[in-house]
């Protein structure tokens, strides 16, 4: 018989509780954050704050946010909370040096990240006589390093794949009998189509359970994985800035993701105005870590936008649910897994030469995304011969491949042909219908 | 003994190619020879016509991204194997055709084609040398 919870106590706690408990982590954490962060010290200071004046969770809104921006002035050492010989690991986010997301580890960090997986392993019912795959990236990426670590505590034979080299997940999947994947959903969707394609039924695999994210993902796709794969799809939620994977994880009635309060205390605020709403609303998701030592960001805006419920789960457990996110309060995409904003290939438009006078059409065509870059063809690089102009459209695929670490499909129209708008340019199609 | 051709940037979308060949005709200008290529994204057509730069400037006035560069005409036979023994003469010299097409009328019946090589000079003279007769714009009135 498997566990029902990895940690009951905290899992099932009494919210009168949990508050207590957070409250007196946030103390804790402030004055950490306070006197070890000189940039978040000046912004306290800024508006008279000090850690005295944090008395436990009803003072959370007093402190000042965090944002990309943030962390992208204090690159890369400005944030860290502890010395760096105190530091075990650092993970990142893909993307341009201005937007990458360096987080720092110590020990104590990365048991606790590994132990927020742990729980999210467990709420689908794994235990040690699991074999779990795990097909997300490994190394930068938080996905792979976080459910292996967390497959290792819970005690599952942990297939360390990463991803891509399909036809050796499908081998070893059915080979050693992987019973739990643990990927991207739109390569869960991928690795479904190629089982069938291999010839595979849903019910030839040994796969029970799936624990999917970094992208965004609906209903609908949902059921066509669990339909193709012959197994239960969980969504799992999390961002490098407050560790990773297993902040939110989905229980068995998949109905939201159960975010673990013991470390991060969320809020949802109006992304216009900063101001708390109250449970129920929908708005901006903000995270207070308070157990993590060496980046430990308070009141971090995640910018995506959901909803958070304290209705009764069926599963037992008390922490609070989070809705799929529901939108952005910023114009980031998350295209294949990977963070794109707009503005870094407008970058690289401009770099290359081109008019700032392009569209970006992200779709998606089989469960995979598909990014196509409309861009107006410069007069001089126009020749009469097709392999030279065709040239252009392969260098400039190329280096947009290098900037984001994904390959566009680069179309040329012909110069002044896109739409100059009056205003607010549209330069985003997103056909994906995500939220 | 090089004549100008005339290159379209055709986008690949309905109605582009019309949109084209309507400037083309509204201008009273005088296709001699044509060719389309075209790649998943755009097209590039190719004509010969008489004064190539003023129908670049009426294409460019039209918003439609149209550029001069020289070719080369060679006159072959009416008969098999004339274009093979042609096409061979010049890659046996180490100049490479990117494309190469006919044009509409024949002249002093004889086919005439439009070659795009890399060495336009070298080719001319090759082919020259081996009989093949090598027209200018004076030849096809175009001047």
């Amino acid at each position: 018989m498997s566990k029902r919870y990895w940690n009951e106590e905290i899992e099932t706690m009494k919210y009168e509780d949990m508050r207590a408990l957070q409250s007196e982590r946030l103390v804790r954490q402030v004055k950490h954050v306070y006197d070890n962060v000189p940039y978040y010290r000046d912004l306290m200071d800024k508006k008279g704050l000090t850690p005295d004046d944090i008395k436990g969770i009803d003072d959370l809104h007093k402190l000042p946010f965090l944002s990309k921006s943030d962390l992208r002035d204090a690159y890369p050492y400005g944030l860290l909370a502890v010395p760096v010989k105190d530091c075990v690991r650092i993970q990142s986010t893909s993307g341009t040096t201005g937007k990458r997301v360096v987080a720092f580890y110590t020990q104590h960090d990365v048991d606790l990240w590994e132990d927020c997986c742990a729980r999210a392993i467990v709420a689908v019912g794994g235990d040690e006589n699991d074999v779990c795959q795990v097909c997300y990236g490994y190394g930068l990426f938080t996905g792979g390093p976080g459910l292996n670590g967390g497959s290792h505590k819970v005690g599952c034979l942990t297939l360390p794949m990463s991803s891509g080299n399909t036809e050796r997940q499908i081998q070893f999947m059915m080979d050693l009998g992987s019973t739990i994947i643990c990927c991207t959903p739109s390569y869960a969707a991928y690795i479904g189509e190629s089982l069938k394609e291999a010839g595979y039924k849903p019910e030839d695999n040994k796969l029970r359970a799936g624990i999917f994210g970094a992208e965004p993902w609906t209903e609908e796709m949902r059921r066509d994985i669990e339909a193709s794969l012959g197994i239960k799809a969980y969504d799992i939620y999390g961002l490098t800035e407050t560790s990773g994977p297993g902040v939110a994880f989905e229980c068995e009635e998949q109905t939201g993701m159960h975010i673990n309060e013991d470390h991060f205390i969320a809020e949802i605020i109006d992304p216009d105005t900063g101001e708390v709403l109250p449970e129920g609303s929908k708005g901006e998701l903000v995270f207070t870590s308070i157990t993590k030592e060496a980046f430990p960001l308070l009141r971090y805006r995640t910018r995506d936008i959901c909803v958070l419920t304290r209705e009764k789960c069926s599963c037992g457990r008390t922490l609070v649910k989070m809705s799929k996110p529901m939108g952005r309060s910023d114009d980031m995409m998350i295209i294949r897994g990977v963070n794109v904003f707009p503005s870094q290939i407008e970058t690289v438009l401009l770099k290359e030469g081109y008019a700032p006078n392009y569209q970006i059409i992200v779709d998606r065509v089989n469960n995979t995304d598909t990014l196509d870059i409309n861009v107006e063809l410069l007069p001089e690089q126009f020749s009469d011969t097709v392999k030279e102009t065709a040239a252009y459209e392969k260098k400039l695929a190329e280096s947009i491949k290098t900037m984001l670490g994904i390959n566009p499909k680069v179309h040329l129209l012909a110069p002044k042909s896109i739409a100059r708008s009056e205003g607010k340019a549209v330069r985003v199609i997103d056909k994906r219908k995500l939220h | 003994m090089k004549i100008k051709q005339l290159s379209i940037f055709v986008e690949n979308k309905e109605g582009s190619l019309g949109v084209v060949t309507d400037v083309l005709a509204k201008a009273n200008i005088d296709m001699r020879a044509l060719s389309l290529a075209d790649t998943a994204d755009f097209g590039i057509m190719r004509v010969i016509v008489s004064d190539a730069e003023k129908a670049r400037d009426i294409l460019l006035d039209n918003h439609i991204l149209a550029k001069v560069n020289h070719v080369i005409a060679v006159a072959i036979p009416d008969e098999p194997g004339s274009l093979s023994k042609m096409i061979n003469t010049i890659s046996r010299s180490g100049v490479n055709i990117e494309y190469l097409y006919a044009f509409n009328e024949a002249y002093e019946n004889h086919v005439c084609f439009v070659v795009r090589v890399d060495y336009n000079d070298k080719a001319c003279h090759v082919l020259s040398t081996n009989g093949f007769k090598v027209l200018c714009e004076e030849d096809l009135n175009l001047a």
